[in-house]
């Protein structure tokens, strides 16, 4: 089986691009969305999602769009994972009292609640995994989706990463398949990081879009490292 | 393929050591007491299962830590890039976020433990809820089956926590006594911290090494319910395909287990459903169902790891052991909940769990002797 990447879209503080280049880089939270999908219309059962999960869910929804592929799989990298609702339910908690912390909040204090709202939203009934790696995190969950659907695991997976409540949010998916068009191959490790060029899930945007070979390693202070590669011809 | 567990430590609510929790486990104690760690006035209950043993101000690091020590210690561990680390927790070192501005609470424990272990292969943490320790394992052994790894270093880690216990407060979901898993009275669950780490290794490796498995691991299955982000699917979709999935890796039909390990968290919602999918999995007959969260209390991330140890000691002593705080089985729940000690033949386990999002996971357990 050979995996290779089908769909993609990206989400940053210059807006949301889908199945094109990534958008710029600027620091910040994500910008406004004026096309977004509306909540009702993608995510019906939707209860109050805090917006961390409200953004996966609708980048999700144009990433899938009206597919609904029987045994998907979530795969998500994230280094922030939920650091911004912790530190939400934390103030409320200190505002009103140990007591008195709102429930529909708390549910979201866990990395992978963004990956149970997709789930809900679309009836992913695969696996749903969140994986931290430090600043490799993304990078690495998409190898080990990549690596997935190689092996038969997953006949296919949704994955990327996201950072909330970070200098730079940005939150990025990728539609891994089978014989998708684009095929590539991916590792991870500790220690002694690989040679090639270094970039993370946006900079795979881009090497993915300029129909180029590409060798791409995210590598954390800890040593945490990911590698993407692609090394066939991408037309 | 089978894979062996050639090392393990723990630090539970019995203290370190598997030892203090098989004789706990045995005898029906439970180490759900008064909480002495923050206050818990105001709060639905004041108990939970904390670990008496003392660590630095990182209580997560530290469990880990004692944990790791049991687990690693007697080997000599040469840098390797055919070992992996993975790492289950839900909230790991809490405290880095919410008091010293870092974002990531899990990154330090999984890169620890990757340099006391010298892990040169894939090293990660991993999120699935009150699952993740037991998909950490499963990650594991699709490293070890596919030949990319030789070994793996498992771990669960999970710290109490105000946080935490306030949260679990607002969802109402904590007993005021010690939780009583599928019990009639049952009204919650009882938090709990601690750490187990697992050295993971193929078969023919432990053979070649010499050394004698605690226990293996024969299956792995995962999956979502896609049904609500805190209630489970009350007839347990997830968790049935997750055990379906299970079994199939182990090539195993459900006439090869001997018992089902709950998750059994003694929430009224959890039981009910683990209750209808055993109902599904096994049918009218039912098998053998124990549970270990009456004592230890529900570890959350870490939870996985710890009940596998638990299991397997019960396993290797060829005993089915009660399910601690059960007292008065729930009619209403049509399980075959252990109440007494008693001998059991059967070699094989199925080990559940579920947590928020839907998300679930289970391994098929075989004791260390045929």
């Amino acid at each position: 089986m050979t995996a290779g990447i089908s769909r993609w879209a990206a989400w940053t503080a210059k807006g949301v691009a889908i199945g094109g280049d990534p958008p710029e880089r600027t620091p910040g939270p994500i910008a406004a969305w004026a096309e977004a999908p509306p909540l009702s219309k993608i995510h019906p059962r939707a209860r109050r999602p805090h917006p961390q999960a409200k953004a996966l869910v609708q980048l999700a929804s144009v990433v899938l769009g009206e597919r609904r592929l029987e045994g998907l799989a979530l795969t998500l990298g994230s280094a922030s994972g939920s650091a911004g609702p912790d530190r939400e339910f934390a103030a409320e908690l200190k505002k009103k009292g140990p007591g008195f912390g709102g429930p529909s909040l708390f549910v979201y204090t866990l990395p992978s609640a963004p990956l149970g709202e997709i789930a809900v939203a679309f009836g992913v009934r695969g696996p749903l995994t969140t994986v931290s790696a430090g600043a490799a995190s993304a990078l690495t969950a998409v190898a080990t989706a990549i690596d997935d659907v190689d092996s038969g695991r997953a006949p296919a997976v949704l994955c990327g990463g996201f950072e909330w409540g970070t200098a730079s949010d940005f939150v990025a998916l990728f539609l891994i398949e089978p014989m998708g068009p684009i095929t590539i191959t991916g590792d991870t490790g500790y220690g002694e990081t690989p040679e090639g060029a270094r970039g993370d899930v946006l900079d795979l945007i881009a090497a993915v879009a300029s129909g180029r070979p590409f060798s791409l390693t995210s590598a954390d202070r800890l040593g945490f490292w990911a590698q993407v590669r692609s090394e066939g011809d991408l037309q | 393929m089978p894979v062996a567990i050639t090392g393990y430590g723990i630090v539970s609510a019995h203290g370190p050591g598997l030892e203090p929790l098989a004789e706990a486990l045995r005898a029906g104690k439970t180490g759900v007491r008064p909480v002495t760690a923050f206050p818990v006035e105001g709060l639905c209950s004041n108990l939970a299962a904390q670990a008496p043993v003392t660590t630095g101000a990182d209580r997560a690091l530290g469990l880990l830590q004692l944990a790791a020590e049991e687990a690693l210690g007697w080997r000599d561990w040469a840098p390797s890039k055919r070992r992996a680390v993975l790492l289950g927790s839900t909230k790991g070192s809490l405290p880095r976020v919410l008091e010293q501005g870092e974002s990531d609470p899990f990154a330090h424990l999984t890169a620890w433990l990757a340099e006391r272990s010298r892990a040169r292969g894939p090293v990660r943490a991993i999120g699935c809820a009150c699952a993740s320790s037991t998909a950490a394992i499963g990650a594991a052994l699709h490293l070890i089956e596919s030949g990319r790894c030789d070994e793996a270093v498992v771990a669960g880690v999970e710290a109490l926590h105000p946080f935490v216990y306030s949260g679990f407060h607002a969802l109402k979901a904590m007993s005021p006594r010690p939780a009583a898993p599928f019990d009639a009275h049952r009204q919650g669950l009882s938090m709990g911290e601690g750490a187990a780490v697992l050295v993971l290794e193929s078969a023919g490796s432990a053979a070649a090494n010499r050394r004698k498995p605690l226990g293996w691991i024969e299956g792995f299955g995962a999956a979502s319910d896609a049904n609500d982000q805190t209630a489970p699917h009350p007839e347990g979709e997830g968790l049935l395909r997750a055990c379906q999935a299970a079994l199939k890796s182990a090539q195993l039909e459900v006439g090869g287990l001997g018992r089902y390990h709950a998750h059994g968290t003694a929430t009224v919602q959890n039981d009910a459903m683990e209750a209808a999918m055993c109902q599904r999995l096994f049918g009218p007959n039912g098998i053998a169902l124990c549970a270990t969260k009456g004592s230890i209390g529900h570890t959350l991330g870490a939870a996985g790891v710890l009940d596998l140890l638990g299991c397997l000691a019960s396993l290797n002593a060829r005993e089915l052991w009660p399910v601690v705080g059960l007292e008065e089985p729930d009619p209403k729940l049509a399980v075959a909940a252990v109440t007494a000690i008693r001998s059991d033949p059967h070699p094989r386990a199925l080990l559940a769990t579920a947590g928020f999002g839907g998300i679930n996971a289970a391994l098929v357990l075989r004791r260390s002797d045929p």
